[in-house]
């Protein structure tokens, strides 16, 4: 069985913010939530000032744990390591939220639409999948995955930035670019193993 | 990087289903195919209620990326990028998945509406009543049928970025023999008005590129080999997340391409790039006349070679500052420092062109150009440069050396069998952040002159053609002087007194667009010398009242007009002020084509020589909207221009070049989708169609790639020359001096009539303008503005698109007025403090936003929000408005070589109570 995991060419990556563009679509979150988000960061001081882009999202952890937290068995790792909601056994607890390393759930507490108060056809045809009160957050697209797709992000960066596959199978390209380029976890000291993995934008250094 | 690496993940991979395995082996080199090629056809009927249609996105003026629009139900519910389309290959931008929201946006106008309320203003009830499509045809085809019968010159059309695909209205730089301005809007050109107007004149980046290099918009850089690019006030692509430009430029960045910005502010391409040089806004021009004085005086290297061959720069100059020329041929002459003798400039037995010196010739001195232009440069020395623009010397002097160095002179490179000059570097003059300044012009042509010296100029790695004509003969084609034939603006346009262009194209020979003077004009039509007055606009997709400058001067211009027709997306302030709103369908909503313009940032070998139709299947219309050409189309049949010769027909059959059996019969009426149709099968051949190309999503060819894509291929060697001197520049001075002398007037609102001529000199030299050296004390800093990719325009309303806007709110600088973070502490600002900004023409409001990635001297500003009105959605009423700050006013704001305005004037920033 594959292990699934993403990643993230920071070398590429120019925060245009694509991705959260193609989740929001993909997934229909209500306004003010978004699954994907590109976090924008100074490094240095003027003229030698850098801005960092880092795409983040729920990172799939193989040790996740959120998983560990959840009263009721909602959140669940696959097989395949997609780390998923059943938002029917959600209850709004939260305390995955306080557990999760990398701050990528969401509690859906209030229908915000996009356009004041007026609920477009997009929303009355695509939100119904999620259930006020519960938390959510990114499974990978994992309808698209069954369907032998890739997630919506990756399918849609402009920089030809992210990348998905079988973290399991050593020739896989994910596999390939992480061993060849130095791919890196955010917070590795927290040992969740998460599944996704970062380039790094300079060779052997990171930001 | 292949586009298809995700999908060859997938087939080695065998955990993951994989589909259509037989399809992906055609997306791998789009450019190693012969003949036409398409996409695999769309789905027939729908699954489930669910299935996709071919499209493409309007999300800015580029529209060149093909899409597949899901739909379930009807309803549109996702966006991807057609991985089978040569330029998006499968991606797209936020804009285009966004359009889900354009579409569904409630704050779109509906139905046609009528006014009642006389008062006009954008936030100024206009009482619409809902009125029949009939009733509004028929009440603007009696009217304009009146002013075209009267004077058709009452009538004047707006062209704005809100449709950049509607033929009838933008279909033009298709032939530069037609027109000598922009080529011709067709449906304006039918009716006979010559008062077609531009929404946009703060990207007048033209005349420099059509002069020099014989093309039109720009010149852009050649990312196969370029190694060394300077982008001053411009992007490559990343900074609006122009998807194919995108790809390019950071392939280029892994080759090992080197980009030096020369920005105020950091922006996302500056930072992977090579060098920040972050510079005062508006000195631009000081940098470059220092890098040509570097070159001259302390490298002492350029590419003589070219300069002596394919440039101006050996003619002889007289003391009139125009070519000598031979008495008997008037041939401009050259001396042959070999022969020690003058000979004219075709002259095959010319040994060694002389750069330099001065000669005797029939009693008079003469020089050799390239002699003069040194001459000029000797007072422009990097240190004179680094006051000016706080750039230290030192690095001015390094990045000049770099540039040479990387230009690699007398390199050659083989390609199909053909021997080019390889000149792997670009000065990439023309963007709209360094030439929208008082004298952006000459800073575009101080540039040309940089790349010219290293012979970077339509060879592999250098300048290279843009779009109209493209890569062919006629680009480069020499005149009877031997130089690349100018284009479009910078012929200018034929003086008339009294005038008949309502923004005084008359007197603005060169602009690009100058809707602030024509505010003016229509204010003061006696100080204009406006023999008339406007009866009636015709608004097709622009918004001048927000996206120029005058904004209070503008309102006040368009009250002047009794009648104003508008195709409205939306409630923007054209529409507010308008009489009869025709609502128009979002461009999701549009059954269309799109035939491939080059892109205004880059190229490589992936799209070089790239002839490409895109078709977008429509989603049902929500609304009781129509197409604009349809609506075009029935009023030209009413007023009486639609057929006959000089008609609709007539000037589609020209713009579309359509030849034989695909032209369109004067006397019969099509519609657009007849009209498009002949085009496709005239472009691709009978075996294609409309019909065929909506089902494939894409049609493409590459008619010129390799060798074929490079201008110099046609006039290579010392076929041809371009343009170093700019002799043609005085001569426009020089006729409209004579004009106003003949006609005993002035130019209108220019206080001193001499700061006008200064501009049109020969050689581009240093002119401060008001904003560098006029401004008082007490406003201490600069400002500046850039296109991000959440609104690079208004382009399908992206103001008051909700996705954007939500991204936007959550993105840590978008909304913000940028201040460097020391010069905050010395004014004693705080992190999200909300300021005033405010310059000598206008004030705003914005919350700072405290940061190391601009310049000290520089406060910055994102995008054009902030500006609405009442009828408008509250996102669009959030942000900081940037154009108010801005003034038209000719003697202070203009260029007058192209019209545009400084975008970068002096400000003050305090604390908003």
């Amino acid at each position: 069985m594959a292990r699934y995991g993403m990643v993230i060419d920071l070398k590429r990556c120019l925060g245009c913010d694509t991705c959260t563009m193609a989740c929001k679509a993909a997934n229909a979150t209500t306004r003010g939530i978004l699954w994907n988000r590109v976090l924008k960061y100074e490094t240095g001081k003027y003229p030698s000032a850098k801005l960092n882009y880092l795409p983040v999202l729920c990172m799939h952890c193989k040790e996740p744990e959120c998983e560990k937290v959840c009263p009721t068995g909602a959140t669940s790792k696959r097989e395949d390591g997609i780390v998923v909601v059943d938002n029917e056994k959600c209850v709004g607890c939260r305390y995955c939220m306080l557990a999760c390393v990398y701050a990528s759930r969401y509690f859906y507490d209030e229908v915000r639409t996009f356009y004041s108060g007026q609920l477009t056809p997009f929303e009355q045809i695509k939100q119904d999948k999620h259930r006020l009160g519960t938390v959510e957050k990114c499974d990978f697209c994992s309808e698209r995955v069954q369907a032998g797709q890739e997630p919506s992000c990756v399918v849609s960066c402009t920089g030809h930035a992210r990348y998905f596959g079988n973290l399991d199978d050593p020739n896989s390209e994910v596999s390939r670019l992480i061993k060849d380029r130095g791919g890196f976890v955010l917070n590795p000291e927290m040992n969740t193993d998460p599944s996704v993995y970062y380039l790094p934008t300079e060779q052997g250094g990171r930001d | 990087m292949e586009q298809t690496k995700n999908a060859a993940t997938a087939v080695k991979d065998t955990s993951l289903k994989v589909q259509e395995l037989a399809a992906l082996s055609k997306r791998l080199d789009f450019t190693k195919r012969k003949g036409v090629h398409w996409g695999i056809p769309m789905p027939s009927e729908t699954k489930n209620g669910e299935t996709w249609v071919y499209g493409y996105c309007m999300g800015c003026m580029q529209a060149d990326c093909s899409t597949k629009n899901f739909l379930k139900d009807g309803t549109l519910v996702n966006v991807e990028g057609n991985p089978d389309c040569p330029t998006n290959q499968g991606k797209v931008c936020p804009r285009a998945i966004a359009g889900i929201m354009g579409l569904y946006n409630p704050y779109r106008v509906k139905v046609p509406l009528m006014r009642t309320n006389p008062e006009k203003g954008p936030d100024i009830d206009p009482g619409w009543v809902e009125i029949t499509w009939e009733e509004a045809i028929s009440t603007v085809s009696e009217r304009f049928k009146k002013i075209r019968q009267e004077d058709p010159r009452k009538l004047a059309v707006w062209e704005g970025w809100g449709a950049p695909e509607t033929f009838l209205i933008t279909c033009k730089e298709i032939d530069k023999s037609v027109d000598y301005q922009y080529g011709f809007l067709i449906w304006p050109k039918a009716f006979g008005t010559p008062n077609e107007l531009f929404g946009r004149n703060l990207c007048a980046i033209h005349y420099a590129t059509n002069l020099t290099h014989g093309h039109m918009p720009e010149y852009i850089s050649d990312l196969e080999h370029c190694k060394y690019l300077i982008a001053p006030g411009r992007t490559s692509g990343p900074n609006v997340a122009s998807t194919h430009a995108t790809k390019r430029f950071l392939d280029a960045i892994e080759r090992g391409m080197k980009v030096v910005t020369l920005d105020p502010r950091l922006s996302p391409e500056g930072n992977k790039g090579y060098k920040w040089l972050p510079v005062r806004p508006g000195t631009e021009l000081a940098f470059a006349l220092a890098m040509i004085h570097t070159i001259f005086f302390e490298l002492k290297k350029f590419d003589e070679w070219f300069v002596k061959n394919r440039t101006n720069g050996p003619y002889l100059i007289g003391p009139d500052g125009h070519y000598f020329r031979d008495s008997a041929t008037k041939k401009p002459l050259v001396w042959d420092a070999a022969e020690d003798k003058a000979k004219t400039f075709d002259d095959r037995t010319v040994k060694d062109y002389a750069l330099w010196g001065e000669h005797t010739m029939d009693g008079v001195k003469v020089h050799p150009a390239l002699q003069l232009i040194k001459d000029r440069m000797r007072e422009y020395t990097p240190e004179w440069a680094a006051e000016i623009t706080s750039l230290p010397a030192a690095t001015i002097r390094e990045v000049t050396k770099e540039f040479v160095e990387h230009a690699q002179i007398g390199s050659t490179i083989e390609i199909d069998g053909f021997t080019f000059p390889l000149r792997p570097v670009q000065f990439a003059g023309s963007g709209r952040g360094a030439v929208s300044q008082r004298a952006g012009t000459l800073f575009d042509l101080a540039g040309k002159i940089i790349n010219e010296l290293v012979g970077a100029v339509e060879v592999p790695g250098g300048a290279t053609g843009n779009r109209c004509p493209g890569p062919c003969a006629g680009t480069l084609q020499p005149n009877e002087d031997g130089v690349v034939t100018p284009i479009m603006e910078s012929i200018g346009g034929p003086f008339k007194f009294p005038p008949d262009h309502v923004a005084m194209n008359e007197f603005y020979a060169h602009s690009h667009a100058t809707p602030q003077v024509m505010a003016r004009a229509l204010l003061n039509p006696e100080k204009y010398y406006l023999p008339y007055e406007l009866e009636a606009m015709l608004n097709c997709g622009a918004n001048s009242i927000r996206s120029q400058m005058d904004r209070g001067i503008m309102i006040e211009g368009f009250k002047k007009v009794p009648f104003i027709v508008t195709f409205a997306l939306n409630y923007d302030e054209t529409t507010m002020m308008s009489d009869i709103v025709f609502p128009e369908h979002h461009f999701m909503e549009r059954t269309y084509a799109r035939f491939y313009l080059v892109t205004h940032q880059n190229l490589d070998d992936s799209v070089r020589g790239l002839a490409m139709a895109l078709g977008r299947n429509a989603v049902k219309p929500l609304f009781d909207t129509r197409l604009m050409d349809d609506v075009l189309i029935e009023i030209a049949d009413r007023v009486g221009f639609l057929k006959g010769p000089g008609g609709i027909n007539d000037l589609v059959n020209l713009a579309f070049q359509l030849k034989g059996e695909h032209k369109l019969d004067l006397d019969t009426r099509y519609t657009i989708h007849e009209m498009i149709d002949r085009r496709v099968r005239q472009v691709f051949g009978d075996a294609y169609s409309f019909e065929y190309l909506l089902k494939h999503g894409v049609l493409y060819r590459f008619d010129t790639p390799g060798k074929l894509g490079y201008n110099y291929y046609y006039w290579p060697d010392n076929k041809t020359r371009h343009p170093i001197y700019f002799d043609r520049l005085k001569k426009s001075g020089e006729k409209m001096r004579g004009n106003l002398e003949k006609n005993n007037i002035k130019l209108p609102n220019w206080e001193d009539q001499e700061e006008y001529f200064k501009f049109f000199e020969p050689i581009p030299h240093w002119i401060a303008g008001p904003e560098v050296e006029g401004a008082p004390p007490e406003y201490d800093l600069w400002i500046c503005n850039w296109k991000t990719p959440f609104m690079p325009h208004g382009t399908a309303d992206t103001q008051q698109n909700a996705w954007l806007a939500e991204l936007r709110e959550a993105d840590p600088y978008e909304m913000f007025v940028w201040m460097n973070a020391e010069t905050a502490g010395k004014k004693k600002l705080l992190d999200e403090e909300v300021v005033w900004i405010e310059s000598r023409w206008g004030k705003t409001k914005g919350k700072l936003k405290l940061t190391e990635l601009i310049h000290p001297e520089v406060v910055g500003v994102p995008a054009c929000y902030g500006a609405s009105t009442m009828m408008m959605s509250p996102d669009s009423k959030k942000g900081t408005y940037y154009n108010i700050l801005l003034t038209g006013k000719e003697d202070v704001g203009m260029d007058p070589i192209s019209g545009s305005v400084t975008v970068s004037p002096k400000v003050k920033v305090y604390k908003a109570k």
